[in-house]
């Protein structure tokens, strides 16, 4: 079956040798190989849910940062984004005005009580519907949020579309096998490693991601000249770029003016909220490594972010005529690199697109082995099980078994969607993509917001802003009343905190949960001097 | 007015110098004894 792609890779972009497609397939399975043992030293250190879902406070925390920062980049950055920039000229640099800084900002200020709150009464939380079930103490929001983080399956199909593309264009490899291949591998070794393979692995990943993303940008100084920013955006110009601050033709919705610019900035600060990247501050082992984690998901994110979209200028200054945007980079490397260097740098573009999509398995597959299966079904329903003894970590070791059992069954199910939605190749990849976040970010953002700034904010507000914010979506977006998701999503957002808001005024106060959360922030400190003498140990 | 594209380095930059002053500002080091843990 090798013989194919051989031969279809003569047509190919990049690849135009069979001793260049060689070079390019054993990188590449190189590259899986090591991936794939990471997943089995992984395997070889998962026994429980905990170790599985955040690592067991055995990672570091700087690797945890570099994580989160290409977590949230992912392949978009790389291929996606550079297109907005190819298609639409500067104004498209807002992306990474508002999608490099601003997560920092919000993950700088967000993590210290996410964390706190994450640490009460007993074992840490594993997830982000296990937080919002400690902390308001409901089993619908954890069950619920649970159920709804598959629809996390759109985004991972979107990353596998474009790693599909890649390997299409690169190699020549059909469509069908690239969707495949990807999926396959990234599905391994998150099955068996969990947490740990996913940070290990992201950690290879964002130091490649890092390399490629400076090296493409200053390698415009040999095309463009020392002034290679100013010269590449007057030579844009010169072939009919739009190199002011907005744009009226091309994807207005995006960077038509202020409020187009507004909500786009919404969104990048709230994705911080998604199950996949939010997970990533309860795996950090004590209070005290926290700033290292944020300031290297400052690091990660910038080096992932501030530098690759500026290709899709320096493409469109060099050839203004192709045919498809997403082609902006491919170009770029194929004129302004050697042959076997292209080729390396496509390589190491697809391992971003893995870095998002084992993060994505991971995180759903550890909700669904914490919050539907071990609570779901042996807590809640089998009674095998009571969610105290969850919480203090005495629960038997035949449930606990079950448990990862079923986060990895968590990673079949959720690879399978994916698969199955990537193969009829859906023509928006971005549609697709925002569709599952949207939906999600709909549903927990009011609840995860008031669970930790508000100590007032009851259960009954926090369910019933739930099920009005996830209600909204399905009414505004999949019912067809509003077409864009970047307007539907602070729409049923603003539903959802006023309904929270109203609930909470109008019940007396719950005192259970304000106590609780009393006591926590009281024997924090207390808490802290005791997780760093056990850690000190490692 | 200064070009968009130089517009973009310096809020790129002022958002990551504010991430930074407030990652200083709001966590203790690692290094920190425990009396300063409680500044929070």
């Amino acid at each position: 079956m090798i013989t194919l792609p051989l031969l279809q890779a003569t047509e190919a972009n990049i690849i135009s040798t069979n001793v260049e497609l060689v070079f390019g397939v054993i990188l590449f399975a190189l590259y899986s190989g090591v991936l794939l043992l990471i997943g089995l030293d992984g395997y070889r250190n998962t026994e429980v849910l905990n170790d599985y879902a955040i690592g067991a406070g055995r990672l570091k925390a700087w690797w945890i940062g570099l994580s989160f920062g290409v977590t949230y980049a992912s392949a978009n950055m790389f291929i996606g984004v550079p297109g907005f920039a190819y298609s639409a000229g500067t104004p498209a640099l807002w992306w990474i005005a508002v999608f490099t800084g601003l997560p920092f900002i919000g993950i700088a200020l967000i993590s210290k009580r996410f964390y706190e709150i994450g640490g009460l009464g007993g074992q840490r939380d594993l997830t982000l519907p296990d937080w919002l079930g400690n902390r308001f103490d409901s089993p619908f929001l954890r069950i619920a949020t649970g159920i709804i983080s598959l629809l996390l399956a759109f985004y991972v199909a979107g990353q596998i579309i474009g790693a599909g593309t890649l390997f299409e264009r690169i190699f020549g490899l059909p469509y069908i096998w690239g969707i495949g291949v990807s999926i396959t591998i990234a599905a391994v070794y998150v099955a068996g490693g969990g947490m740990r393979s996913t940070i290990l692995t992201d950690l290879l990943q964002s130091i490649i991601m890092m390399l490629i993303a400076v090296i493409v940008f200053f390698s415009g100084i040999w095309v463009f000249g020392w002034n290679f920013l100013g010269n590449a955006v007057q030579a844009a110009a010169a072939e009919g770029a739009n190199t002011g601050w907005f744009t009226s033709e091309t994807l207005p919705a995006l960077f038509g003016g202020p409020i187009a610019v507004s909500s786009i900035a919404w969104l990048g600060l709230a994705f911080i909220l998604l199950p996949h990247l939010l997970n990533r501050v309860l795996a950090v082992q004590n209070k005290r490594e926290l700033r290292e984690f944020v300031l290297f998901s400052g690091i990660g994110l910038f080096f992932c972010s501030a530098f690759m979209q500026w290709v899709g200028i320096y493409a469109y200054a060099l050839n203004p005529n192709l045919e498809f945007a997403d082609a902006a980079v491919p170009a770029y490397l194929a004129h302004a690199f050697p042959n076997i260097v292209a080729i390396a740098i496509t390589v190491g573009v697809i391992s971003a697109i893995l870095t998002t999509t084992d993060s994505l398995l991971q995180g759903v597959a550890a909700i669904v082995g914490n919050d539907v299966y071990k609570y779901g079904v042996e807590a809640y329903w089998r009674g095998n099980v009571t969610p105290a003894q969850i919480k203090a970590g005495e629960t038997p070791s035949a449930v606990e078994r079950r448990s990862v059992w079923a986060a990895r069954a968590g990673v079949v199910l959720t690879a399978t969607i994916a698969l199955y939605i990537a193969m009829a190749r859906p023509s928006h990849l971005t549609i697709i993509t925002q569709m599952g976040i949207t939906g999600l970010l709909s549903g927990v953002t009011a609840p995860l917001l008031a669970g930790y700034l508000w100590r007032e904010c009851s259960q009954r507000a926090a369910e019933a802003a739930f099920v009005v914010g996830f209600g909204s979506y399905l009414v505004l977006f999949v019912g067809g009343i509003m077409e864009s998701f970047f307007v539907v999503y602070p729409v049923s957002t603003a539903v959802s905190l006023a309904v929270l808001v109203v609930i909470t005024l109008a019940q007396s106060a719950d005192n259970t949960l304000i106590d609780r959360w009393d006591r926590a922030f009281a024997a924090d400190s207390e808490d802290d001097d005791r997780v760093s003498v056990e850690g000190s140990g490692d | 007015m200064i070009p968009f594209w130089q517009f973009v380095w310096i809020v790129i930059i002022g958002q990551m110098l504010i991430g930074a002053w407030l990652t200083f500002r709001l966590y203790p080091g690692k290094s920190a004894s425990s009396n300063e843990s409680e500044t929070a």
